[in-house]
């Protein structure tokens, strides 16, 4: 019970989320959709609306095949439904008959039940913040020390293949990217927000951990995610920390029990859009 | 013969008019700077270091003698064989050295060095520290052998506690053969302020 209030409250040791380009985006699209209205008229654009829409289908797409996440699937489709939509309002405009309207918005309304189920579930959200949240929650000494170095962490005892199912699930629940590079497994917790939409590729200049074909285990935690704690906490610590987390989050998933690391995570209770 | 007088041997030696210059020191029972460099056709600046360094290297003798009270050098060769026997067992590590091993280290805080990890094993493939000032500021960059390299990616952190040297090379899985290179690299990275020292 204490542990659950332990969890339940406490202490944050991230700034607060920073305004994303993810709302930079809309910020700039509003006033670029306005002037199509303004200058060709609100049916072009809707066909505006249709050809963004498509683009976010194809991102979406491009992220169920990296991640196997199916839940992108489902946006996918929503999305698809408000591309028709909007290609129909854009060559037949708005029907004025109750019941043809009453077709066409059915399908909208269950796409956007579709997104805000998925979105408030956090089943497409990335999992960077819980992550550094877990791993600076027993730190409180700030010594710094920052250095651009992987810390080593240990050895684990693990097969290739339990390391590639682990990656997996891992990718799946978006908790982290793997990238596979000379039979090493790395797993890049970005903060990009293009990396984290899939239109950039790397873990270059992303937090890390790494698990070899030898089962060691090697952390990195980058200067920029360093920099979202409030405080200068201790460096060693922190990376020591993040790796202990995915041992321990490796050994749950070899005993079957991945839905317990899910459990963890979303005891924090983060924003599911903004953070 | 010890390094500094090998090199500067090394170097006469190594001269194009060298050997030409010892043909006529064996020819000739005694001779000047002005006769050589006059015979081989040289600057005589360029034949009187050259015989003041074989001078002073015990190769020549050098007789003082005076013409129209102006007085200058004579050179005979003293010798027939050049032996060149380098003694190189001081630049080996001695068995004092190993007690270096237990000297307790970690990076840093803000040492400003910038390590580049190898992308396929852990260890740290080379370093880049800043030397001087302002526009004096120059990048050294220094590349690592494998054993070098996966000591420094088991180098404790600078938040993190001291660690004696033998501790990170066991870490690290380095045999006992790899200690000379290891204390050669710590001791240049404690001279650029990569690390520092702990208190015994």
């Amino acid at each position: 019970m204490l542990l659950k209030i332990f969890i339940m409250y406490f202490i944050r040791k991230l700034k607060p989320a920073l305004l994303g380009t993810e709302f930079l985006i809309p910020l700039f699209a509003l006033p670029a959709f306005l002037i199509v209205v303004g200058i060709w008229g609100i049916r072009a654009a809707w066909g505006a609306i249709a050809v963004i829409e498509f683009l976010v289908v194809l991102m979406h797409l491009n992220m169920y095949f990296r991640t196997k996440n199916n839940s992108f699937l489902w946006l996918a489709a929503a999305f698809l439904i408000i591309v028709f939509f909007a290609i129909y309002i854009s060559m037949f405009g708005m029907p004025h008959k109750d019941h043809e309207r009453t077709v066409l918005i059915i399908p909208v309304l269950c796409a956007f039940f579709i997104m805000g189920y998925i979105v408030l579930n956090k089943k497409i959200k990335w999992r960077t913040r819980e992550i550094l949240e877990l791993s600076a929650m027993p730190v409180e000494e700030t010594r710094n020390g920052f250095t651009e170095r992987p810390l080593s962490i240990g050895k684990i005892d693990a097969t290739e293949k339990e390391i590639n199912s682990f990656a997996e699930f891992i990718s799946k629940n978006m908790i982290a990217m793997p990238y596979q590079e000379n039979g090493t497994i790395i797993f890049s917790i970005s903060s990009s927000y293009w990396k984290q939409n899939g239109l950039r590729r790397g873990y270059e200049d992303e937090s890390w951990i790494s698990f070899n074909r030898s089962g060691e285990v090697n952390v990195f935690i980058s200067q920029n995610d360093y920099l979202i704690y409030r405080d200068t906490f201790s460096f060693d610590q922190l990376c020591n920390n993040m790796g202990h987390l995915f041992i321990e989050f490796f050994e749950l998933f070899k005993k079957g029990e991945g839905i317990r690391i899910m459990d963890k995570l979303n005891a924090f209770h983060l924003n599911p859009v903004t953070e | 013969m010890d390094f500094k007088q090998a090199a500067l041997l090394g170097s006469y030696i190594s001269k194009d008019y060298a050997e030409e210059m010892f043909r006529l020191l064996a020819t000739y029972s005694s001779i000047s700077a002005s006769e050589a460099a006059s015979r081989l056709d040289l600057h005589v600046k360029t034949v009187q270091d050259f015989l003041e360094a074989l001078y002073n290297l015990d190769v020549l003798g050098r007789e003082e003698v005076y013409e129209k009270k102006r007085p200058y050098y004579r050179y005979t060769l003293k010798i027939k064989t050049i032996a060149f026997k380098l003694d190189l067992h001081y630049l080996f590590p001695s068995e004092a050295k190993d007690d270096k091993t237990s000297l307790r280290i970690r990076e840093k805080m803000n040492a400003g060095a910038r390590f580049t990890t190898a992308r396929s094993d852990p260890y740290i493939s080379n370093i880049a520290i800043w030397i001087g000032k302002g526009r004096e500021r120059t990048e050294r960059r220094i590349n690592l052998s494998i054993p070098q390299g996966q000591f420094l990616y088991h180098l404790p952190f600078p938040s993190a506690e001291f660690q004696s040297i033998n501790d990170i090379m066991h870490k690290a899985g380095l045999d006992s053969e790899h200690i000379p290179e290891i204390l050669d690299i710590v001791d240049a990275l404690i001279e650029f302020g990569v690390i520092e020292k702990g208190t015994a």
